[in-house]
């Protein structure tokens, strides 16, 4: 009965008590701007990609239609003048989320813009698209705009921000869960690949037309490189959703991450993606990268103090739960007793 | 708003709050792992039941980055066949400018098109009728060049990611059946 308490406490503790949620802001800004790059990437191709002039009109594709006839709102407005008025509208959501401006209003119009596009022309939707609605979709639920943006500002009168709300210490959680599910799975997949066994995954994911941005003779002068490169890429994908949690391990962890990205944006062309899965990681971001980027404000626990009694200035935030009282990762643990 | 409100934490919510949600977590959770997981008939068949609540949630993705084997590719051509029966090759993938920003939305396009012709075929002949109607087409041919697998010693020795492709025609569709 007692290890059944003392696990519904760390539950309780983990998803629903997390002492900063600034991470969330993180997200908001980095998901706010891959769309807004990912839609300005496609501004020639309007016509092309979401009108029943363009490569899938509906007429043609009724598939399209049939699956999804109610999820989108290009399939009620089929003119060439809503599909830019659309454009438009998820743009300026865009800018505005990005900058934090009416970003209630604005994330929904941002989700209801992505997922018609989406749902309009899955043909030409990937992986940026996935992880973007992935991220949006959670923050629908949960108040944005409460840190890093002018809704702060606006709000600055107010003497400390309700950031330390159950909904958003819950979809800060489960966009963690989600990079440690997709990074897990990322791997496992591999592991079932002759290419990436015999260490030469990163070689023919590089020699894939599509993806050949980059001259292949210096990594085949050096296939000990492409073997450290392709073992290295599977295993810190297996080790990401158990290390990631870890105090220690995370940081290290995460520059691990950028790099890859980085590497994959430069040599296989992947920029747009490689931006959206480095946003992704920042939902791990650690307190300390926080701090120098605004105020702790109200996200650091009460400490026994009584609430308001100590100056929101000079708080320091904690980072994600059980790193400011000694523990050593923030994953469920019982409670000490 | 009271100070605890702004300043202390979450509000308590009533205890039935918290199971609500908790039940939405391991929802949601099983829903990435399903969408994420393994095949089998079991899975599958739970698979389909879910799919719906999958979709809506924003989470149905594999997330298989590049695997379980990266490459070889296939880069999609087409042929255009004139009013006469003669056939034009184009690149079509090869043909994409890399540095256009919606670049891999045409990729992913095209390789749309050759996976999934009765979805994508028609709206994709229409509009390469429209595009080459100077030569007066008569039909589109789809084809896929299959990338040979070419190893670090292949490419010092000369070869380049095409060479040794091989051609395959998949399907064809006639311009007036697609009405462009």
């Amino acid at each position: 009965m007692s290890a059944l308490r003392d696990f519904a406490a760390a539950w309780h503790r983990f998803w629903f008590e997390t002492a900063d949620t600034r991470p969330l802001e993180l997200l908001r800004i980095g998901v706010g701007l891959t769309l807004l790059l990912s839609y300005l990437s496609v501004a020639q191709n309007v016509g092309a990609f979401y009108t029943e002039e363009g490569w899938m009109p509906l007429a043609q594709t009724p598939s399209i239609e049939e699956e999804w006839s109610t999820l989108s709102v290009l399939f009620l407005a089929r003119t060439p003048e809503a599909a830019w008025a659309l454009y438009v509208a998820t743009l300026a959501a865009a800018v505005a989320y990005v900058l934090g401006w009416r970003s209630n209003v604005a994330k929904v119009v941002l989700f209801v813009g992505h997922y018609s596009f989406t749902r309009r022309a899955p043909a030409v939707a990937y992986g940026v698209d996935d992880l973007c609605s992935n991220l949006l979709f959670l923050q629908l639920f949960v108040p944005m705009g409460l840190a890093f943006s002018l809704d702060a500002r606006r709000r600055a009168s107010q003497a400390c921000a309700p950031w330390r709300t159950t909904s958003r210490s819950m979809a800060l959680r489960l966009s963690q869960v989600q990079m440690a599910v997709i990074m897990g799975f990322a791997g496992l997949e591999k592991l079932q690949g002759e290419d990436w066994w015999d260490g030469m995954g990163i070689w023919f994911a590089m020699t894939d037309w599509e993806f050949n941005f980059f001259p292949l003779a210096p990594f085949a002068a050096a296939p000990y490189l492409l073997n450290v490169l392709s073992y290295g890429s599977v295993l810190f994908e297996l080790a990401y959703p158990a290390l990631i949690w870890g105090r220690r391990t995370r940081t290290p962890l995460l520059l691990v991450a950028f790099a890859l990205h980085l590497g994959v944006a430069v040599v296989m062309g992947l920029w747009l993606f490689s931006l959206a899965m480095v946003i992704a990681h920042l939902a791990f971001a650690p307190a300390a990268w926080l701090d120098r980027l605004g105020p702790a404000d109200c996200a650091a626990p009460p400490q026994n103090s009584k609430a308001g009694s100590t100056p929101a200035s000079s708080r320091r935030s904690t980072d994600i739960e059980g790193q400011r009282d000694g523990g050593s990762t923030d994953m469920p643990r019982a409670s000490a007793r | 708003m009271d100070a605890h409100d702004r300043c202390a934490g979450p509000r308590p919510h009533p205890r039935w709050v918290y199971r609500a949600l908790s039940g939405l977590i391991v929802l949601y959770i099983s829903g990435l792992l399903l969408a994420a997981g393994p095949s089998s008939a079991l899975i599958d068949d739970v698979y389909e039941v879910a799919y719906p609540a999958l979709e809506l949630g924003n989470i149905n993705n594999d997330w298989g980055f590049f695997s379980p084997d990266p490459g070889p590719g296939d880069v999609p051509r087409y042929e255009v066949v004139d009013g006469e029966g003669n056939a034009h090759a184009f690149d079509w993938m090869e043909a994409l400018d890399r540095w256009d920003p919606a670049y891999f939305r045409y990729t992913t396009l095209l390789v749309a098109v050759i996976d999934s012709p009765r979805t994508y075929g028609p709206g994709a002949t229409a509009m390469l009728c429209r595009r080459h109607a100077d030569l007066q087409p008569r039909k589109i041919v789809f084809t896929v060049a299959h990338q040979a697998d070419q190893t670090p010693e292949d490419i010092l020795s000369g070869k380049t990611i095409m060479s040794d492709a091989e051609v395959e025609r998949l399907f064809f569709l006639p311009c007036e059946d697609v009405d462009p």
